[in-house]
């Protein structure tokens, strides 16, 4: 029996093994990348030659260049959506945050019952975004919803006008959709927090250290990569943000709640001018482009690490 | 390693077949499915003359069980039965419309196109997705089946390309208890209707529920009964026309007027655009509210879920001198053939029958109006006298030539659209009625040139 490969035989193997190196993930990965072409690329590329169209949806578009994007510049109900959609996000990335991070550093210093409370705060993720923003409808209706109770309790300073008021609009429905989305930034932050290593904390809470110095300096830097990603997905979700104002507000009182998904959406589906709407996309894809990018320089400095 | 191979080949490979499993093809005007509405059993295809033709029909879904019920009963057993070889594939969507639009730019869609209205027909002629009827309306005589007016809204370059579907206007609904118990008696002039809303609101209760959360279009109606009631007919025409602009003096004026009604608080208490319309009618319902201004769809509300108690309804008067109370007309859809459908004759004999004197007369008890010629009226069964009071006063109004013009019909889709999404913003003092205007102008301008602006027969 041969025990012992001629140089020849070797070659041929390592051809075999270099093939499979490089063939076998492309051929895994063909699947997904079959579906990203089919259901992000195509319809990408479709949306950018209808931005520089004019088109009502049913005849024949009419190329038009970049007047699409010369009206965009010139659009005051655009930046009102623009400046919303940053008040929006600005919101999220405070708000929730702070609210899940709180909650997740209580949830995890609980020790018997802690499923009970995870499972608690996760649960008003699993409701449906429509059924959430009908349930906040009712809670924000003047007739019977929590002015009714702020009166009764005498509290009527506490009874707003949470959808009619322009000052308040935005802020009511961020609302409802916080108390939907918080539980899962609680989910994300306690998985980062079971990670830590907490012979540091230990050191340092015996070194002197406060609670607050030991969150400060110790948890929060180990922290740093989960709240980089939660940033990144939080900035690129705002900016898509549509289901919670259609369903409560439809963009208004005025264009107090307006923004550039619910814009795009009436545009495309009232006015009947998609090619004007897919602009719009357009740039919200590019928000999102130089959010990435932006994080990109992030992890390239190692603040994610 | 081979053996990873072969497991990834044939992971990739189950994949596919799952991922093309999982796909639907989008729905096409084809017979290949000849699937029995009934049974949910394909039925053989029959290559012959007689062969089972499937109709797709997309509409909305019924309300409640009722108007399924009538669906069922007046429109498709009898169809079926009066034609064995065709079956009606029903595809209910909340938005009909708008995937029939999605579909015929696609190159496919239903055989029945519906659609919301003349302008949306005029479009869709004018891309060439419907069958112009002019044979079949010689065939079924559909010239002396309809109303002129809602006839003539069919029509694209002289080619008649749909037929009108039912007809409605805007009212204003009224607690009749209430007003009975309060002395309240209905206004004739718009100062006997300030007078009215001042004394209701002093009495506590809002003068007129109205909510624009969940359909902020819902603001149109509003627009169409002022911009009809403070112009007239004829001057209101004018501005559709686009021979008068949006900015004119009367038209500005209107708008003020409007908003100074808002402004005191005889529309929901300046809570209108923070309440869905579902809510406006619990306010009405609870007694909180003593008027409702809206359409005559309403009345199939008063007939399947009345409230608990009753109500009446009139006219707005006008709010200028010299003007006539102008009730603001509108079709509410309008229905036209695929010019792609494989079966035409099929579905032009559904579009006859659609509009046959028996349904009509049966819509009619249940408060919805066909625009058709030769109903017995004596003979319909109406399910409550309003019906019949509220059909009796839109045809005073035709006969009188104090019909006007509702938005969804008539008005330019642009300058419509800008106009009900932006007058809460005027009611906020957000937008000055000023520029307010001048873009619901620019939006018109553009209207005009692509072809949008309604075509009146004069």
């Amino acid at each position: 029996m041969e025990l012992i490969k001629s140089p020849s035989q070797i070659r041929i193997s390592h051809k075999r093994k270099d093939w499979k190196k490089v063939i076998l993930p492309w051929l895994l990965l063909s699947p997904t990348l079959l579906l990203l072409l089919l259901v992000v690329s195509g319809p990408l590329i479709g949306t950018l030659l209808l931005s520089m169209t004019n088109w009502d949806g049913i005849r024949s578009p009419d190329f038009i260049g970049i007047d699409n994007f010369i009206e965009l510049i010139q659009d005051k109900t655009f930046y009102a959506a623009l400046m919303n959609n940053l008040k929006w996000t600005i919101f999220f990335l405070t708000i929730p945050v702070v609210m899940g991070l709180s909650a997740a550093m209580w949830v995890s210093r609980i020790g018997r019952g802690q499923m009970v409370y995870r499972t608690l705060l996760f649960l008003p993720y699993i409701v449906s975004t429509v059924v959430t923003a009908k349930i906040w409808l009712g809670i924000y209706n003047p007739y019977f919803g929590i002015n009714t109770l702020f009166e009764k309790l005498g509290m009527n300073a506490l009874a707003k006008f949470w959808l009619g008021d322009i000052k308040l609009a935005l802020f009511s429905v961020a609302l409802a959709d916080t108390w939907h989305f918080w539980g899962f930034l609680v989910v994300i932050f306690l998985v980062a927090l079971q990670q830590l290593d907490r012979s540091l904390e230990e050191a340092a809470t015996v070194d002197g250290a406060n609670k607050v110095r030991v969150f400060w300096h110790i948890i929060l830097p180990q922290l740093r990569p989960t709240i980089v990603l939660v940033y990144m997905l939080l900035m690129i979700w705002s900016f898509a943000a549509f289901d919670y104002v259609f369903v409560m507000t439809q963009g208004g009182p005025g264009n107090a709640t307006e923004l550039i998904a619910t814009y795009m959406y009436k545009l495309a589906i009232y006015s009947q001018d998609p090619g004007y709407a897919s602009a719009i996309a357009l740039t919200m894809g590019i928000f999102s482009l130089i959010v990435i990018m932006g994080f990109g320089v992030v992890k390239k400095k190692g603040w994610d690490v | 390693m081979q053996k990873k191979a072969i497991v990834a080949l044939i992971f990739i490979l189950t994949f596919s077949i799952l991922l093309a499993a999982c796909s639907n093809s989008p729905e096409a005007v084809t017979n290949d499915s000849n699937v029995n509405k009934e049974t949910d059993k394909p039925e053989p295809k029959v290559d012959k003359p007689t062969e089972l033709v499937e109709l797709t029909w997309m509409t909305r879904p019924p309300d409640n069980e009722e108007q399924e019920r009538i669906r069922q009963e007046l429109i498709v057993e009898p169809f079926e039965k009066a034609n064995p070889h065709v079956r009606l594939k029903i595809i209910e969507n909340q938005d009909p419309d708008m995937l029939t639009r999605q579909q015929l730019a696609a190159g496919v869609g239903p055989d029945i196109i519906i659609v919301d209205g003349p302008t949306t027909l005029l479009q869709f002629a004018s891309a060439g997705y419907l069958l112009p009827l002019d044979n079949y309306s010689e065939l079924y005589g559909w010239k002396d089946v309809f109303y002129d007016w809602a006839y003539e809204t069919g029509f694209y370059k002289d080619q008649l390309y749909g037929l009108p579907g039912s007809y409605e206007s805007l009212v204003v609904w009224y607690n009749k208890d209430m007003f009975e118990e309060n002395g309240w008696v209905e206004p004739r002039t718009f100062d006997e209707l300030l007078s009215l809303s001042k004394k209701i609101q002093d009495s506590g209760i809002m003068p007129f529920a109205f909510g624009t959360t969940d359909f902020r279009p819902s603001n149109e109606w509003w627009l169409s009964v002022v911009y009809n009631s403070y112009l007239g007919a004829d001057e209101f025409k004018k501005v559709l026309k686009n021979e008068v602009p949006w900015t004119s003096d009367l038209i500005k004026e209107a708008t003020q007027t409007w908003v100074d009604i808002w402004q005191k608080g005889y529309i929901n208490n300046k809570q209108s655009h923070a309440i869905s319309l579902d809510d406006a009618w619990f306010v009405f319902d609870n007694k909180q509210a003593a008027m409702k201004m809206e359409g005559t769809w309403t009345l199939d509300r008063i007939v399947t879920n009345p409230p608990p108690f009753e109500m009446d309804f009139f006219v707005m008067p006008s709010w200028r001198e010299g003007v006539e109370p102008t009730l603001p007309m509108a079709l509410g859809e309008a229905i036209g053939i695929n010019s792609k459908s494989k079966y035409p004759d099929e579905t032009a004999a559904f579009l006859d029958f659609y509009y046959g004197t028996k349904r009509a007369e049966s819509e009619l008890g249940r408060g919805s109006f066909l625009p058709v010629n030769g109903l017995n009226i004596e003979e319909v069964e109406v399910l409550n006298p309003l019906v019949m009071d509220v059909y009796e006063e839109l045809n005073q109004a035709f006969i009188a030539g104090n019909s006007g013009y509702a938005s969804w019909t008539y008005w330019p889709p642009r300058a419509q659209q800008y106009l009900w999404d932006h007058i809460d913003a005027v009611f906020l003092g957000q937008l000055s009625i000023d520029d307010y205007l001048l873009e619901a102008q620019k939006r018109a301008d553009e209207d005009a040139e692509e072809g949008m602006l309604f075509k009146f027969s004069d």
